[in-house]
């Protein structure tokens, strides 16, 4: 567990750097420049972790540094760069639709995680501490990942969204929360037995975040990709747990912080608030398809 | 890692969030949460120490994969920064200040008006 030792020598710098630009960009009119501060914490953490292996310091890292390297350059590439025209104006739909690819994207990366996690950590059978980060970061991962992928789905056209269901379904939902506690629980206590159960957890949270994704209403999408991103959060401190880094515990409980401010307060955003929020962001891909209106043109 | 000093931190991670780091007045929210957004992006080096520390060929695909993943929502994630901050209506600072000054000017001349008049 070396790695946390190696992620938090770098990262004592990446959390000043990270601290002082929170202050300078939650204050209004000071320099935009300090957004590039938060990328740039990022990239110093990485060049600490990835440096030793690249430079050969550690035997058997060497290339694992390198596809690291690669992995990471095509996933920038892969972001939608093409929606970053700054003089466009943009609307909650465009926000939205960001805030899903968002989603999905680290869904998947904390469900890997936690399959990763339950893998390594199976073989002993006292890391109870371990297996429960595990199982959390995979539920967390698929719930994230599948209400992006829903959102996401949605806001195209492709999907409907459902009706919000009656008492007996959210009843029924609430029911299979439970069932998918109890799965947990026995996958924590019993790793022998332990594959079945999580099979079936995972299939189980894939059903229940699909349902409760479709039958959410269309206006409080933003909301509840807040609360993800408070998810996401809480997914980084087990992840910083499991890898015994003090930095990211740091950026887990500062990214449930922010979440939660915005929850309670329900902020306005720049890039949309010059009209009212809500009218006609409306159109969700169900409005549209009843005018016998493509949604991907409506949006635009 | 001891679990006590883990709760700890987290708790003053936590607190430092929602006392004052992370404060700002309504408009500026979601400004707020796109910065946390931004923040999550360190989800990618959780991925790569993964990817470094693997044992097996699994482990290493899995990791493989969650690098790319991590790498595309946290570069998408400060894309929208970039275009809330962009779209901040007091785009040059120094115009910010001016109208400071303005408004100070202004409230100086009727301070002094007020006090004519009297």
């Amino acid at each position: 567990m070396g790695i946390g030792l190696m992620i938090d020598n770098a990262g004592w710098f990446a959390l000043g750097l990270v601290l002082i630009t929170l202050s300078a960009l939650t204050h209004p009119g000071r320099r935009r420049v300090w957004m590039w501060a938060l990328p740039l914490a990022i990239l110093i953490v990485l060049a600490g972790a990835l440096f030793p292996g690249a430079a050969g310091d550690l035997p058997g890292m060497g290339w694992k540094a390198w596809l690291a390297i690669a992995a990471l350059a095509f996933g920038v590439a892969a972001a939608p760069w093409y929606r970053a025209s700054r003089d466009q104006d943009t609307r909650l739909i465009d926000l939205v639709r960001g805030a899903a690819i968002v989603l999905i994207g680290s869904g998947i990366t904390i469900t890997l995680l936690g399959v990763i996690g339950w893998e390594q950590t199976t073989r002993y059978v006292g890391a109870w501490d371990l297996r429960l980060a595990a199982v959390l970061g995979i539920f967390i991962g698929v719930w994230t990942g599948i209400t992006g992928l829903i959102h996401w789905l949605r806001l195209k056209g492709t999907l409907r969204a459902g009706n919000r269901g009656s008492r007996n379904q959210r009843l029924a939902q609430w029911a299979v929360l439970v069932i998918i506690g109890v799965l947990g629980a026995i996958a924590v206590a019993y790793p022998a037995v332990a594959v079945a159960p999580l099979v079936l957890l995972i299939v189980l949270a894939i059903e229940w975040a699909a349902l409760a994704a479709l039958s959410q209403p269309h206006e409080d999408l933003l909301r509840i990709q807040a609360r993800h991103v408070g998810l996401v959060g809480v997914a980084i401190v087990t992840l910083g747990y499991v890898q015994s880094s003090l930095l990211l515990l740091v950026i887990g409980g500062l990214v449930v912080a922010g979440s939660i401010h915005f929850i309670k307060r329900q902020g306005a955003f720049c890039q949309i608030s010059r009209r009212t929020f809500y009218d006609d962001e409306t159109a969700d891909a169900t409005a549209d398809r009843d005018e016998g209106e493509p949604a991907a043109h409506a949006d635009r | 890692m001891d679990p006590t000093i883990a709760a700890y931190v987290v708790l003053l991670a936590l607190a430092l969030g929602l006392t004052g780091a992370l404060r700002a007045e309504r408009e500026h929210c979601g400004r707020g949460l796109l910065i946390v957004t931004t923040l999550a992006g360190f989800l990618v080096v959780a991925a790569v120490s993964a990817l470094l520390t693997s044992q097996s060929a699994l482990e290493l695909v899995l990791s493989t994969v969650a690098v790319f993943f991590a790498a595309q929502a946290a570069a998408t994630a400060f894309l929208l920064l970039r275009q809330e901050v962009h779209a901040e209506p007091a785009d040059e600072p120094d115009e910010q200040d001016l109208l400071d000054e303005a408004d100070r000017e202004r409230q100086f001349a009727h301070e002094r008006t007020g006090k004519e008049g009297a």
